[in-house]
């Protein structure tokens, strides 16, 4: 690794400081990394545009679920400007197989909804893992950065809309005769069905602004805390700084490799024997590019063993003027490790006592309980279980998706609930079922019978009936009489509503002056009840 | 539940002086119908009425109709940081030319009494005004001083100026039977009110010419108690009770309704029946005196005024959650 080479100052940070040296990474390499972002984004944007002219929200939506794409180029160009080798746009574009090889499409389908993709894309595309050692190495370095790569996430995401609404604001402003009201809060359908007509071309156009503007900012950020992880766990500031040191002092170490060199030709395996047995190699710079991945960003664990065989460079190569820094500092870290076992050695750090505790007979130790034979059994049941939970309400989540999203293009369907009107209203059976067939016959039975009250709450009945079942009229359960009648005028014609207005003024007098209306009044709403309920209707 | 004791004959004609009274202040003070007939409503209920709007509205101008057409006495009193109780009730003065006291009546001594600004006035003058829409009695040195009636105080605050006032207590504000809200009329009427206060004048005076005089205020002490014989089913008290109650326990509402705030909304809309010629109160009349009734006297928790909620979206949504009365 040439760490030598990076052109940032290493050093851990906070989450937010490593955030922001991110930024200042996009700002200094601007015109690389926007020339790259355009010349991809662009006829990926345009195509889309063009094939979804009438859906413009669509073709945002395929833009936005493309992102991942898009940051594998500014990825691709920061990785090694970092390094102080910033690609040209045809270098850039000509590793397009490298960039667009290492898993793109299962990030495109199984990891497009990630809260830290910034964050672990490096993780894919310069280390070149996958599957559980990808997941382990994203655990690991997500442990005291993940917080800040979802709030990267969020914060970006956030400003992406500002900018948006900011341009939507913008060009409304300089609209004279806008309606400054927003159809999307005065609508009373759900939000994602007013969306899809508040949103056209010009909207699709601000996203792409946004996004381009705020994109390049995502994935610098992103990258920066991953270095800022990678300088934690692996103290590359450290190695850093140990490299340099080496390097400035070279001519006089190498009068001490020469002393080194004599003690190697006189017992030459014993430097290397008091290494501790289970030591790492270190991991060297290794320019090659061999996909997948970038060496340079690799981890012990994923370089070749060949790679670390050239770490042993021979001390004779020293002795004949080689470059040295390398072995300079392989011997600078065996003294280190020599004078550490020493200190180690020493009582402070070396004494041994005993100490006493007391222990749970049965609390032994994981690693000495005894497997118990049902065991496997029993959990695998469970396990077994818990998985087709999970499998059913995964598929639950999607049906409802996919439901929503039906909803969304195809248009709202009939919803069950909301057009299921009442049985009841006010207290009065109003279903069609609980009336007679003949209304203003069965009402004038009652008034022959002596029953007033009756037949006229008949005919009121019947009038509820037709308003909430055959038009459709929805009636809120703190409506009043009064609420009916000015719900009913967007509804009904003059005479149905004069109607209406007379059958509820005699019902309301019934009701709250109990005062029974002549005969003669409730046999005229009999005979007009057709003005409210044509015959053919009713019957 | 309280029976009828109104004569058709005598309900038809109360009906009748009541339109034209109306008829006769929206000469004046056009294009705000919903203000007339709240605040007639709580003339004819016997109680005071706070008006909230924003300066140029009409306020005065209502008051000022208000007693001409009702035959009544008018004065006015802008109140201010350095008002005194004394500016407002009167005072007693020590005569050195005969050696006696004089009693000089404050402003209150008026059947309409327009209290200009109330929520400006040090909390002793408020609560001196307060005392006497209560009382509907003045001491002054010693002596009590019955008001004629009718009495009605008709007090107004500016919404948005809220530097150098001094707030009326949730108690004080409970002591007004309505709280009416004047908001900007719709564009037609405001080009109304514009073309009247233009056409040959130049002055700033407020005209209250077209105003006629209806009634006077015995009449009105009789139109007030046929109100009070209206009758109210029980099943519409109940509605009340029960938007009063829930009031206390509804999501959003801190302080909810007092007693008063039930008597109000009866008293208020026995007379809008009246108004309307009818002789018995439904829930209708209920439920749209509910809002000036109850928003002085509920307030809604810290969380809903920070996010913009006034107590008039809550008490809508009480009303729409409160079933009707069913029959």
């Amino acid at each position: 690794m040439e760490l030598e080479k990076i052109a940032l100052a290493l050093r851990p940070r906070q989450g937010w400081e490593a955030v922001d040296l991110g930024f200042r990474m996009a700002m200094r390499w601007a015109r690389p990394l926007w020339a790259v972002w355009f010349t991809v984004f662009l006829p990926v944007a345009g195509v889309l545009t063009l094939a979804f002219y009438e859906q413009p929200m669509i073709a945002a939506m395929l833009v936005w679920w493309l992102k991942p794409l898009y940051d594998r180029y500014l990825l691709h160009v920061l990785s090694r400007a970092v390094f102080g080798a910033t690609p040209s746009l045809r270098d850039t574009l000509g590793a397009s197989r490298q960039i667009l090889g290492s898993a793109l499409i299962v990030s495109l389908f199984t990891r497009f909804i990630d809260i830290s993709r910034s964050f672990n894309l490096p993780v894919t595309q310069l280390e070149g893992q996958r599957g559980a050692p990808a997941r382990a190495r994203r655990r690991l370095l997500g442990l005291r950065a993940g917080a800040f790569a979802a709030g990267l996430t969020i914060v970006c995401i956030h400003f992406e809309w500002v900018v948006m609404y900011g341009l939507h604001g913008l060009s409304m402003l300089f609209e004279s005769d806008v309606q400054w009201t927003s159809e999307v809060v005065d609508d009373a359908r759900p939000w994602w069905e007013s969306l899809g007509d508040w949103w056209g071309l010009t909207e699709t156009l601000y996203y792409f602004i946004a996004i381009s503007l705020i994109e390049p900012f995502y994935v610098a950020g992103g990258f920066a805390l991953y270095l800022n992880r990678r300088v934690m766990l692996e103290a590359w500031d450290i190695e850093l700084a140990l490299k340099r040191l080496a390097t400035r002092h070279s001519t006089m170490l190498t009068l001490f490799f020469a002393l080194t060199v004599a003690v190697c030709m006189t017992a030459p395996h014993q430097a290397l024997a008091d290494e501790p047995p289970d030591a790492e190699p270190i991991a060297q710079a290794d320019p090659s590019e061999a996909a997948p991945g970038d060496t340079r960003f690799r981890t012990d664990a994923t370089i070749p063993a060949e790679d670390s065989e050239a770490t042993e460079t021979t001390v004779q190569e020293c002795a004949e003027g080689e470059d040295c820094a390398d072995q300079i500092y392989q011997s600078v870290d065996t003294e280190i490790r020599r004078e550490a076992h020493r200190i180690l050695s020493e009582p402070a750090f070396g004494s041994e006592r005993e100490v006493t505790r007391w222990k749970r007979i049965d609390a032994d130790d994981d690693d000495d309980r005894e497997p118990v034979e049902d065991a496997p059994a029993i959990f695998g049941a469970i396990a077994e279980l818990l998985r087709v939970i999970a499998y059913l309400a995964i598929a639950a989540i999607v049906v409802a998706i996919i439901y929503a999203l039906l909803r969304f293009w195809l248009g709202a369907a009939p919803s069950p609930v909301a057009s299921a009107p009442p049985a009841m209203l006010f207290g009065l059976a109003i279903n069609p079922e609980s009336l007679p067939e003949d209304v203003p016959a069965a009402a004038r039975a009652l008034l022959a019978a002596g029953q007033r009250r009756e037949a006229l709450s008949l005919l009121y009945r019947g009038a509820l009936s037709n308003l909430v079942h055959t038009r459709g009229m929805r009636i809120g359960r703190g409506a009043t009489e009064g609420d009916v009648l000015r719900l009913a005028q967007s509804i009904l014609g003059a005479k149905p509503l004069n109607y209406l207005r007379a059958l509820i003024n005699t019902w309301s007098e019934t009701a709250y002056a109990a005062r029974l209306p002549e005969i003669e009044r409730i046999d005229a709403l009999c005979s007009d009840y057709g003005l409210l309920v044509p015959a053919e209707v009713s019957a | 539940m309280s029976e009828s004791l109104l004569p058709a004959e005598a309900l038809a004609r109360a009906s009748d002086i009541l339109q034209r009274l109306k008829s006769s202040v929206a000469q004046a003070f056009l294009g705000q119908d919903r203000v007339v007939e709240e605040v007639l409503s709580a003339l004819l209920g016997g109680g005071h009425v706070l008006i909230e709007g924003v300066p140029g509205l009409g306020k005065t101008l209502l008051v000022q109709a208000l007693a001409r057409a009702s035959g009544g006495r008018y004065s006015r009193v802008q109140f201010t940081p350095d008002i005194m109780p004394a500016d407002v009730t009167g005072h007693t003065l020590y005569d050195p030319s005969n050696g006696q006291f004089t009693t000089r009546k404050g402003p209150v001594f008026a059947n309409f009494v327009l209290a200009d600004e109330v929520n400006r006035a040090p909390a002793k003058t408020q609560a001196a005004l307060l005392e006497v829409m209560q009382e509907g009695q003045v001491t002054l040195d010693g002596t009590a001083h019955k008001l004629d009636p009718p009495f009605m105080v008709l007090a107004t605050q500016n919404p948005i100026e809220q530097e150098g006032t001094y707030a009326l207590p949730e108690a004080q504000l409970d002591r007004f039977l309505l709280k009416v809200v004047i908001d900007y009329p719709p564009e037609n009427e405001e080009l109304a009110v514009l073309r009247f206060a233009t056409e040959k004048r130049s002055a700033e005076r407020l005209n209250i010419d077209r105003v006629a005089q209806i009634l006077t205020p015995e009449t009105l002490g009789k139109l007030q108690a046929m109100a009070a014989s209206v009758r109210v089913d029980a099943a519409v008290e109940s509605y009340v009770l029960r938007i009063v109650r829930q009031s206390r326990d509804f999501a959003g509402i801190g302080s909810g309704a007092s007693t008063r705030g039930a008597i109000a909304m009866v008293r208020c809309a026995r007379a809008l029946a009246l108004l309307a010629g009818r002789d018995f109160v439904t829930p209708d009349d209920i439920k749209r005196l509910a809002p000036s009734a109850l928003r002085h006297r509920i307030s809604p928790v810290a969380d809903l005024i920070i996010e913009g909620r006034t107590a008039d979206m809550l008490i809508s949504e009480l009303l729409e959650k409160i079933e009707a009365p069913r029959l």
